[in-house]
């Protein structure tokens, strides 16, 4: 199974969205990482569809997925950013008519449904309508009818927004689980997200693939550029012009700065990189705001 | 308020609706003062008020048989008269108006003086006093026989309240509902000044807009007025107006129309406090429409009644200041006579004022998060299955409330013709009762009994003649014009004919009945509009659009979204269209199904094979086309909507706008 992306371009007017995205995924995890307006969410919105790309193509085994049309829809499965749902639907009822969608027959939706609620902690509240439910509860609704038709290709947009700490957890160890011989294609800015599972990190900035590495890759190219340096808090300003500062931390009396750096502070103490760490070297500390 | 000016001025398809509304009020004006009055316009009036020296020198041409008619100003003699009586009924008002007014106040004088209206302290003797004085305080009026046609039709245009209506609605439902379901109200409510001052602001907002249009609509009637009519003479008295004889103020023309402007603009600011009031209680433009449709068919039936304080409180018959000014009634208010046209003014600024009020009250305290809704009952819960069509039907009749709306349908039909009784007077009585001799096809026996009767009521009429004061003989009399009736349409009946009892034709094709069947298509083509509206609007507001494309079913969505469109269509047809027939059938007997639909009065143009039956489903096919092409076109301007608002509007515009025009030319 092999989705390619080939020379994918994206104008909106003037402005290139997408400056000719090549890609060839295979069965795995794939973090989609970069900063507002890096053109992660135009990329998704074309692979389902909801837009039209003004340059090159996406196959799918080596077909056109436009050429496949609901051949290839009935095995992609897509969690969108903003709540897409019937206010007035009932949780069961909305996953049901995703299910009619989706082309499935009742009893196995019956099960799906049934497996997905009780997995996203849905089950209690099935027949309740889905306007009066929380951030998190709608958000793993989504989360929920994307996989009830046991797609080859999962879409997931920010799935972990709205979600409390032990509920983002336990649905990246969802995403880990039912990946197994998935195509798994994961956009967010929570980093942790996609540090344990994910095989492979595309890092996405104005409209081009500047990086494609595994994490462990991506960790070790950070070797001596994070440096750790404790200073008295009358020197925490001077210390920041030393080099990109990846986090502050009081460290009792004193305060300790993390560094982005390939030169070595006086004082300093080389620190274990982390994904964050990669992310603001791409990306540079304005891509958080 | 720039903001709010924003929030209503972004929507491109609101500023096109108040511009096609502007220009429809422009259009329907123009057509309304060249309207053909029986054979002749308005304009030709003005021409004879040019030369009112022939004026009665022409009448009795015309009248005459034998004389050659003078045709000056049309092309038919009975035109040509009808014209120059209404102009002489006219400049008669004017010219002889101190008789006229001499003449109330010696009709009030006179029923004082022989006590017809109970004791002097009776509100009926003390009414009568009060009007007595105001036209008695009004010698010395002395209007001329100007041609004032312009404000004759301009001071009567109901084209204009509905534009208001329209525009005012428009607004209302943009700052109100559309805020709501974007979320905004979330946003706004927790900051120091996102209620009270809020809602002001919206306010102050849709009385500007109120403003601006009813000013657009006034300037472009008056220029339309002047262009085609003139504006006449502002300085004589309003007595001077054909229809304004029996005003009791001391006002010239210019006064009138002053107050005019005024009472209209308090009018608009009435309703836009209510439609605002409706938006803000339901948060949804569908609900709000329907509200207010509820409220206004509740106002119309009081606004119909014969209680002149149900009128007083209806809001559409408020609109209607003329009414207030074309006489001297007054209203009991405990046995005292109190002034209508104040209290109406009272009424309509409390209106006014509660309304706006009301909608402050909701806007402030409703909860901007809509509150979380329980389905507790497993019975009621939604079904459990995988058919895409039946769920377009179940979004469709309850998420969209088109199954609410055909109750809505059901219930107001039910009131309209549940009531209704057969007219009972005495000529359709007889009527009825030779129609059931001669029911059928024609025989011998019913040519021997048609030649009996006629003799008998000959008889009756020579023992009559010589006995005019026998009562019974007056009552056995009353059937003759119903027997002549009965006797002339059994011997026009043409071979193959049967006789058929007009009266439930008459009920269901006759000029009443065409208007109700006109008045039903309304209904239908409205709740139509509530019902697909928001049919496609409602993907791209729930952001459901992403999740159809990525499925890639969306043509098929659609598909279904059409077929069920037509259900919906047939449904509320049914509804709406055949209680009529029903209550027909129900209280005037079956229809002759198998008879020729050419023995029906009207129809006799029919060729032979036209049963009364295909008649009838003809007329039932004809409706049936027509709500499906009212379907289309409210999916029409619903597909490419992003909301709901616009589409409701530019759907209820069109398809409501040709019922309101042929009702206006059936007259």
């Amino acid at each position: 199974m092999e989705l390619c992306f080939e020379g994918l371009v994206k104008n909106y007017g003037k402005k290139q969205a997408l400056k000719g995205i090549d890609l060839t995924l295979t069965p795995g995890i794939y973090g989609l990482l970069g900063p507002n307006g890096a053109g992660k969410s135009t990329l998704m919105n074309i692979l389902t569809g909801n837009l039209e790309q003004t340059r090159g193509q996406i196959t799918f085994d080596g077909r056109d997925i436009r050429t496949l049309g609901p051949a290839f829809r009935g095995r992609l499965g897509y969690c969108p950013q903003q709540p897409a749902f019937y206010p007035t639907f009932t949780a069961d009822e909305f996953l049901f008519y995703m299910a009619s969608l989706h082309g499935m027959d009742r009893k196995a939706a019956e099960t799906r449904i049934s497996w997905a609620l009780e997995l996203l902690s849905l089950a209690r509240v099935r027949h309740e309508p889905i306007g009066g439910f929380s951030g998190g509860m709608k958000q793993r609704l989504l989360i929920a009818a994307a996989l009830i038709h046991d797609p080859d290709i999962l879409v997931l947009d920010e799935p972990t927004a709205g979600l409390d700490p032990e509920q983002r957890i336990a649905v990246r160890n969802l995403i880990g689980r039912v990946a197994l011989n998935k195509i798994v294609i994961l956009s967010t800015h929570v980093v942790p997200d996609v540090e344990f599972i994910a095989k492979e990190l595309i890092l996405l900035d104005r409209g081009q693939v500047l990086c494609r590495q595994t994490p462990e890759a991506l960790l070790k190219a950070m070797a001596g550029q994070v440096w750790s340096l404790t200073v008295d808090e009358d020197q925490v300003e001077a210390a920041q012009s030393l080099g990109q500062v990846c986090g502050i931390a009081r460290a009792g009396d004193q305060v300790a700065i993390r560094l982005l750096t390939p030169t070595p502070p006086k004082g300093a103490v080389e620190a274990a990189p982390t994904l964050d760490d990669v992310y603001l070297r791409f990306f540079g500390p304005e891509a958080g705001l | 308020m720039r903001y709010e000016w924003k929030k209503l001025l972004a929507q491109v398809q609101i500023c096109l609706l108040l511009l096609g509304v502007l220009v429809g009020n422009g259009i329907w004006f123009f057509l309304r003062c060249s309207q053909d009055l029986g054979g002749y316009t308005m304009a030709q009036i003005r021409q004879v008020y040019a030369a009112p020296d022939t004026l009665e020198a022409d009448i009795a041409l015309l009248e005459d048989p034998t004389a050659a008619p003078p045709l000056r100003y049309t092309q038919r003699p009975w035109a040509e008269l009808a014209l120059l009586t209404a102009a002489r009924d006219r400049i008669a008002a004017a010219r002889d108006y101190d008789a006229f007014r001499q003449g109330l106040v010696d009709d009030a004088a006179l029923k004082e003086r022989l006590g017809l209206l109970g004791p002097a302290d009776s509100f009926e003797a003390r009414s009568l006093k009060r009007g007595q004085a105001a036209y008695e305080a009004l010698v010395g009026v002395t209007p001329e026989p100007v041609f004032q046609g312009g404000m004759e039709v301009l001071l009567t245009d109901r084209g204009m309240d509905l534009a208001l209506g329209v525009a005012v609605l428009a607004g209302a439902l943009v700052l109100t509902t559309l805020e709501r379901r974007s979320g905004g109200m979330v946003l706004s409510r927790p900051t120091r000044r996102g209620r009270a001052a809020l809602f002001c602001r919206k306010w102050a907002v849709l009385a500007c807009l109120t403003g601006a249009v009813w000013a657009t609509l006034l300037l472009t009637d008056l220029a339309v007025a002047a262009g085609t009519l003139g504006l006449g003479a502002w300085t004589q008295p309003i007595q001077g107006v054909y229809g304004f004889e029996a005003c009791p103020a001391p006002l010239s023309v210019g006064g009138y129309f002053a107050i005019y402007v005024l009472w209209k603009l308090l009018w608009a600011l009435s309703w836009a406090g209510i439609c605002l009031a409706a938006g803000c209680a339901t948060g949804s433009p569908i609900l709000a429409v329907l509200v207010l449709a509820a409220m206004l068919g509740g106002a119309w039936c009081a606004g119909e009644s014969g209680d002149l304080w149900l009128r007083v409180f209806s809001l559409t018959r408020l609109a209607r200041l003329e009414e207030l000014a074309q006489s001297a009634a007054y209203l009991n208010w405990m046995g005292t006579p109190i002034s209508r046209p104040w209290t109406a003014l009272a009424v309509l600024a409390g209106m006014g004022i509660l309304s706006t009020l009301t909608g402050l009250g909701l806007f402030c305290l409703l909860p901007a998060v809509p509150r979380k809704a329980q389905w507790p009952l497993p019975l009621l819960r939604g079904p459990r299955h995988t058919n895409l069509f039946l769920w377009e039907g179940r979004k469709l009749f309850r998420t969209q409330r088109a199954a609410l709306l055909l109750l809505f349908l059901a219930l107001t039909q039910v009131a309209s013709y549940g009531p209704r009784r057969a007219e009972n007077t005495e000529y359709g009585y007889f009527y009825r009762m030779y129609s059931q001799i001669l029911a059928g096809d024609p025989s011998p026996e019913k040519d021997a009994y048609l030649t009996a009767e006629a003799a008998r009521l000959e008889e009756l009429t020579r023992a009559f003649a010589a006995a005019p004061w026998d009562t019974e003989l007056y009552g056995q009399l009353a059937a003759e014009q119903p027997f002549r009736e009965a006797q002339e349409q059994y011997r026009a009946l043409k071979p193959g004919q049967r006789y058929l009892d007009q009266t439930l034709y008459r009920a269901y094709f006759g000029p009443e009945g065409l208007r109700d069947g006109l008045w039903d298509l309304g209904k239908v083509f409205f709740v139509l509009s509530l019902a697909l509206a928001g049919l496609y609007p409602a993907e791209r507001e729930s952001a459901m659009t992403l999740q159809l494309t990525a499925s890639g079913q969306t043509r098929r969505v659609r598909r279904y979204k059409t077929l069920w469109t037509g259900i919906l269509a047939l449904l509320i047809w049914a509804v709406g269209t055949l209680p009529r027939l029903l209550w027909a059938v129900w209280t005037y007997g079956p229809p002759d199904l198998l008879a020729q639909a050419g023995a029906i009065e009207g129809f006799a143009w029919l060729p032979g094979f036209v049963s009364v039956l295909a008649l009838l489903l003809s007329t039932q096919l004809a409706g049936l086309t027509l709500t499906v092409l009212a379907a289309w076109i409210v999916t029409f301007f619903s597909r490419p909507a992003s909301t709901q608002v616009p589409a409701l509007l530019l759907a209820l515009t069109v398809t409501e706008l040709p019922i309101l025009l042929l009702a206006w030319w059936i007259g």
